[in-house]
């Protein structure tokens, strides 16, 4: 008689990690990912303001909540970015 | 970590790179979740811009002055030309057990503020231990305050990437 053995101990899968390579062009698309939190909005302008000058336009993007991942559709909105810079963690 | 990694996760893998701001409290759990992610070690240090903690209380004019002293390194991070740097160098050198008692700062100082402390007390042949001592809490049920054994389980992902040789982390609880 042949009994099922079920192994209780659960694997954990993660999806692999790309980096992104570094764009090469002169004239960027900067995305600003603002996640909601406290002040982020002004650390992020004030970011963005300076990068002008760096010749990079920003794209402004903001998620409803810090505690979530970004929704696709504001993924998408900075799909179009060459660089994103996001903050504020914590 | 406010999902920032995750998010900075999901656009690296579009093809964008991505640059994050954090509070610079959070470093360890930059780093767990970094590895979580299966990011690169170097991700966090070559990413991540760090600002002095806390952040909400600073005028519009303070929290801008803090960018404009960071802007080379945040045009270095999107260059993908960043040299390292830590939020807590000082941990890097050092004996494994201040290390991780300085890599654990942030989370110690969040249970502090829940009524709650957690003291390391030794590290040996790869094993750190310590204590959750639970006193006054500032909830009714105990629930602000995560179980010895999960707490040691996230400070084994901050503590272990940092700390060579280090396997375990094993906590009891106390009461204060």
């Amino acid at each position: 008689m042949s009994i099922q053995v079920y192994d209780p101990r659960g694997t954990r899968e993660s999806a692999a990690f790309t980096l992104a390579p570094r764009p090469k062009k002169k004239a960027l698309t900067l995305g600003v990912l603002d996640n909601s939190k406290e002040q982020a909005d002004v650390l992020l302008a004030r970011a963005a303001e300076l990068l002008r000058a760096d010749n990079m336009t920003a794209v402004f993007a903001r998620k409803p909540s810090f505690s979530r991942p970004a929704p696709g559709e504001v993924i998408e909105q900075l799909k179009m970015c060459d660089l994103v810079i996001t903050g504020l963690g914590g | 970590m406010s999902c920032c990694m995750r998010d900075a996760g999901a656009l690296e893998t579009l093809g964008i790179p991505t640059v994050i701001l954090v509070n610079d409290v959070f470093e360890p759990i930059a780093h767990a979740t970094a590895a979580l992610l299966n990011m690169p070690s170097s991700y966090v240090t070559e990413h991540v811009i760090w600002l002095p903690h806390p952040t909400s209380n600073l005028t519009k004019a303070q929290a801008a002055a803090l960018i404009d002293e960071r802007i080379e390194r945040i045009r270095g991070a999107l260059a993908g030309t960043l040299p390292a740097e830590t939020a807590s160098a000082q941990a890097a050198d050092g004996e494994p057990l201040a290390r991780a008692r300085a890599l654990v700062d942030g989370l110690t100082r969040s249970l502090r503020a829940d009524g709650a402390d957690l003291v390391l007390e030794s590290y040996d042949d790869g094993v750190l231990r310590g204590r959750v001592v639970v006193g006054e809490l500032t909830c009714e049920d105990g629930s602000c305050i995560m179980p010895a054994a999960q707490l040691a389980k996230m400070i084994e992902a901050m503590v272990r990437p940092q700390i060579n040789g280090l396997h375990t982390v094993e906590l009891e609880e106390a009461e204060a």
